[in-house]
């Protein structure tokens, strides 16, 4: 299936020209399928949703583009992404047309996917819903996947969040935790309409299928009611504090294990202690280094468990150099067990297919979310 | 001479009945002339639709002599018609353009007009064949047809020269005034002879809605209650009022486009199948819908309507006006949004909502009728998928921009585990179809040159509109003012329109 990208023209202007844009976007797919305008066939057009990419810079535009044009097969969508400079003093939006195209299996006709690029500066920017709202196709859900932290401007993130089906976050990629995570919790509860969707919650997926399933077998299931303590290492960044990651792995394994967090208390840095009638249990995260991953990432998740009668035993999963794998050691007092995983290679594009698989909220995630909140605090 | 040059370059394509005539063009100097009817009338020329022995009279007040209106013209043409100037069509074009300068309704000035039309006759034996357009305000109107009326020639077009008249819209103000104009009109010019335009119904689209529904046997019969939940008309304006405040706010959305366009559109969907494709079998049908639409008292208007005016904003990432600054008027409570829950009473419709709307400074321009079709009756896949993912079927007829026709339906995705989302199938017409179509005004002047009145508007059929619309007009004045202005400009419209809808149980279409 090989992919063809067709550039139109580029224009600037004050405002959006929606007409304009249809009429070039029918254009560009008479040019896509190699035929003149005064007659022949156009290629065929296809979408399944609209998909609005929010990007903070350039940079990012050009990577997301690449990403959705890869999930094209998958999700033909009309893309719309949006580079804002609001700071620049003039209103101005540059609009970019670009149809990712394929020859279709069984067909001899292009099948494209539109994408419509729009950097817009100046005062626009802060009116980012009023330049979206007539680009999209009125039948179709909408998507929107905002890359990077969110903003201050609650104007702008509400706008784009009142024409979207689904919104789409990465609190993995979160810098400013302590304030993304409960503002993200706060949108997710008054969001009515619109439901909310996370990467990292995606990126979180391997860890928890196989902290679940392990927890099920028969080795470990006698001791999952006596949760003592879990360790939560992640890969450290020079500058920033990357927590995201596992604060929403605590608040998962918090709901996982029935734990009550109500009289949750931050020690120290990092480390949090949920009291309970069985005795305390200590949540520890701690940054280390780990070669070649994304800062942030989460590296191992050891969880020990101890009975009344002093028998105990661990589960310890941890990341390997190779991407494609998990290792599991299991210690009790029969014996160890170490084993290997294969996971899904956790990658962007996965794990945005994921998200674009649903447009309903996900009640796990969300009480994982809210979960998460008593331990914000302990973020460094 | 000319003529035969004419007859040459613009011999007519139309394979229907040409007579000779000359259209006389009262306010050939004003805004629709200019944008309008002078491109159509050189497109139609350009395309050999114009009947062979044909003149164009321009009469305004501005004091031209035939050569500047020709300039005028060519000029309009150069930057409103779809075709380019072909020097050889323009000349044979423009050799039959005349303008006379005169006051509307002055006895002088219209002798003046009278002889130049005779001077028409003699040199290009039109026989006497007389076209009127009204492109003037309805004031000016009433005075040219009531001074049309000793007009020795005026007769039913199957007894010798026929006199028709084009009036434009608005065909009064309610229902009295448009009884009282259909009186002025009928006083002079029979039924038959009247051609009231709507260019909505000259738009290929909605034309194409008769042959949808009509020309295929597969949407005829689930074109009723049995099948289908709702329908939303659409009629949306990114635009605000421009220069047309003055006259805007002494009408609003609901004469400008409600009791026209919206109810034209209202009554080609509801429509029963016509007998046949001509002017009285087809607006039979339409009354019967106006009849048959539910009559409102003043609670229901309350309860079934939502106005409102829009506030300063943002469109397209663009600052826009308010409409009091657009208007150039304070404290007026024009309405330029207004949304309403209309029911046709009659076997077919019965309980189905038809949700109207239409609005200014609105976030996109759209005009679109969706047809909602009723939920499965068992939803087999309760178990397998989430209902809530489990959209209805919608049968979507784009009027403008981008015109088709598209369906939203449920499909399997790929692989395992199932899974169902919409798809969208998807029915463009300038890609179905490379032959650029004409403007409806090009449609509906041929149409009126040739006596085909199937897509005017006849005097039944406003006086119907207007008597449901006028119903609307009352129970506003009874109820208290909207609070204006209540929408933000770019937004979707007032709150009070969700309500509307939301009340039972749907939401609008996404614009």
């Amino acid at each position: 299936m090989a992919e063809t990208v067709d550039t139109l023209n580029a224009w600037s202007g004050a405002k959006v020209d929606a007409e304009r844009i249809e009429s070039a976007l029918e254009r560009l797919r008479y040019e896509a399928a190699g035929m003149p305008p005064e007659g022949g066939s156009f290629a065929i057009r296809t979408s399944f949703t609209n998909l609005v990419v929010y990007a903070n810079d350039e940079e990012n535009g050009r990577h997301a583009s690449q990403l959705v044009a890869g999930l094209n097969g998958q999700h033909p969508s009309r893309t719309i992404i949006i580079v804002a400079r609001p700071d620049e003093p003039e209103s101005r939006i540059d609009t970019q047309l670009t149809a990712h195209c394929h020859i279709a299996p069984g067909l001899d006709q292009k099948v494209c996917c539109e994408e419509v690029t729009l950097s817009v500066f100046g005062p626009a920017a802060k009116h980012l819903h009023s330049v979206l709202a007539p680009l999209l196709i009125p039948d179709l859900p909408n998507y929107v996947w905002w890359i990077g932290g969110l903003p201050h401007d609650h104007h702008l993130f509400g706008g784009m969040m009142a024409n979207a089906d689904r919104f789409i976050v990465d609190s993995g990629r979160f810098t400013r935790t302590a304030l993304d995570l409960p503002q993200l919790e706060h949108l997710s509860s008054r969001a009515d309409n619109c439901a909310l969707g996370d990467l990292n919650w995606q990126r979180l997926l391997p860890w928890r299928q196989v902290i679940s399933r392990e927890c099920t077998a028969p080795t470990l299931a006698p001791y999952v009611g006596h949760v003592r303590s879990m360790k939560l290492s992640f890969a450290r960044h020079e500058q920033d504090q990357w927590w995201s990651q596992p604060l929403l792995m605590c608040g998962w394994l918090s709901l996982y294990f029935g734990l009550d967090l109500s009289s949750l208390k931050v020690q120290e840095p990092g480390t949090a202690i949920a009291p309970q009638a069985s005795g305390d249990v200590t949540f520890r995260m701690v940054q280390t280094e780990f070669p070649d991953v994304v800062p942030g990432d989460l590296v191992s998740i050891e969880i020990r468990c101890e009975t009344t009668t002093g028998t105990s035993a661990s589960l310890t999963v941890s990341r390997k150099a190779d991407p494609l794998h998990l290792e599991i050691a299991i210690d009790e007092p029969t014996g160890s067990i170490q084993t290997h995983v294969r996971i899904d290679a956790g990658d962007e594009r996965g794990m945005l297919d994921r998200e674009l698989n649903s447009l309903t909220h996900d009640p796990e995630y969300l009480n994982a979310l809210r979960a998460t909140l008593p331990f914000v605090p302990a973020a460094g | 001479m000319e003529s035969q040059t004419l007859e040459q370059l613009i011999g007519s394509t139309d394979e229907r009945a040409q007579d000779p005539c000359v259209l006389v063009i009262f306010g050939a100097s004003g805004d629709l002339a200019r944008r309008m009817l002078l491109p159509a009338l050189y497109d139609l020329a350009y395309d050999r639709r114009l009947p062979a022995r044909f003149a164009i009279v321009g009469f305004a007040r501005s004091a031209w002599d035939d050569d500047e209106f020709r300039k005028v013209v060519k000029n309009s043409i150069k930057e409103f018609a779809r075709r380019t100037i072909d020097e050889a069509v323009w000349e044979s074009f423009s050799a039959n353009l005349r303008y006379v300068t005169g006051t509307y309704g002055e006895p002088e000035s219209h002798q003046r007009l009278s002889s130049s039309l005779e001077v028409l006759d003699a040199a290009l034996g039109t026989g006497g064949n007389r076209l009127f357009y009204m492109a003037v305000p309805p004031d000016t109107a009433e005075t040219i047809i009531a001074i049309l009326q000793p007009h020795p020639q005026l007769g039913p077009d199957d007894a010798g020269p026929w006199t028709r008249l084009i009036v434009e819209k608005p065909f009064g103000r309610d229902l009295d005034s448009a009884r009282e104009l259909n009186r002025l009109i009928h006083s002079t010019f029979p039924e038959e002879s009247v051609f009231r335009i709507d260019h909505y119904l000259g738009k290929e689209t909605v034309q194409n809605i008769l042959v949808f529904r009509f020309a295929n046997g597969v949407f005829e019969p689930i074109w009723n209650r049995r099948y289908i939940d709702h329908i939303q008309i659409t009629v949306a304006e990114s635009l605000g009022v421009g220069k047309r405040g003055g006259y805007y706010d002494q009408s609003g959305a609901l004469r400008d486009m409600v009791q026209n366009h919206i109810m034209q559109l209202l009554a080609l969907v509801a429509m029963e199948p016509p007998i046949a494709f001509d002017g009285r079998a087809v607006r039979n049908e339409k009354v019967k819908v106006f009849n048959a639409l539910r009559r409102m008292d003043p609670d229901e208007v309350a309860s079934s309507t939502a106005r409102g005016q829009y506030a300063a904003g943002w469109i397209g990432g663009e600052e826009v006006r308010s409409y009091a600054q657009d208007a150039g008027v304070e404290g007026s409570s024009t309405e330029t949004y207004v949304a309403m829950r209309l029911f046709v009473d009659n076997w077919r419709w019965a309980d189905v909502p038809f949700y109207v709307r239409t609005g200014k400074r609105l976030p996109k321009r759209t005009t679109e009728i969706a047809i909602q079709f009723r939920r499965a009756p068992h939803l087999l896949f309760r178990n397998i998928v989430d209902v809530s993912d489990m959209e209805p079927t919608v049968l979507t007829i784009r009027i403008q921009p981008n015109e088709g026709i598209s369906m939203k339906f449920l499909t399997k995705v790929p692989g395992a585990p199932m899974r169902i989302r919409p798809a969208m199938m998807d029915f463009v017409y300038g890609a179905a179809f490379v032959n650029e179509a004409p403007s409806a005004y090009e449609t509906l002047l041929l149409d009126a040159l040739q006596g085909d009145a199937t897509l005017f508007t006849r005097a039944d059929e406003v006086e119907a509109a207007w008597e449901i619309m006028t119903g609307v007009l009352e129970g506003w004045k009874q109820m208290p003012s909207a609070g204006v202005p209540n929408y933000e400009a770019g937004t979707v419209g007032p709150a009070e329109a969700d309500k509307l809808i939301e009340s039972d149980g749907r939401e609008w279409r996404r614009l």
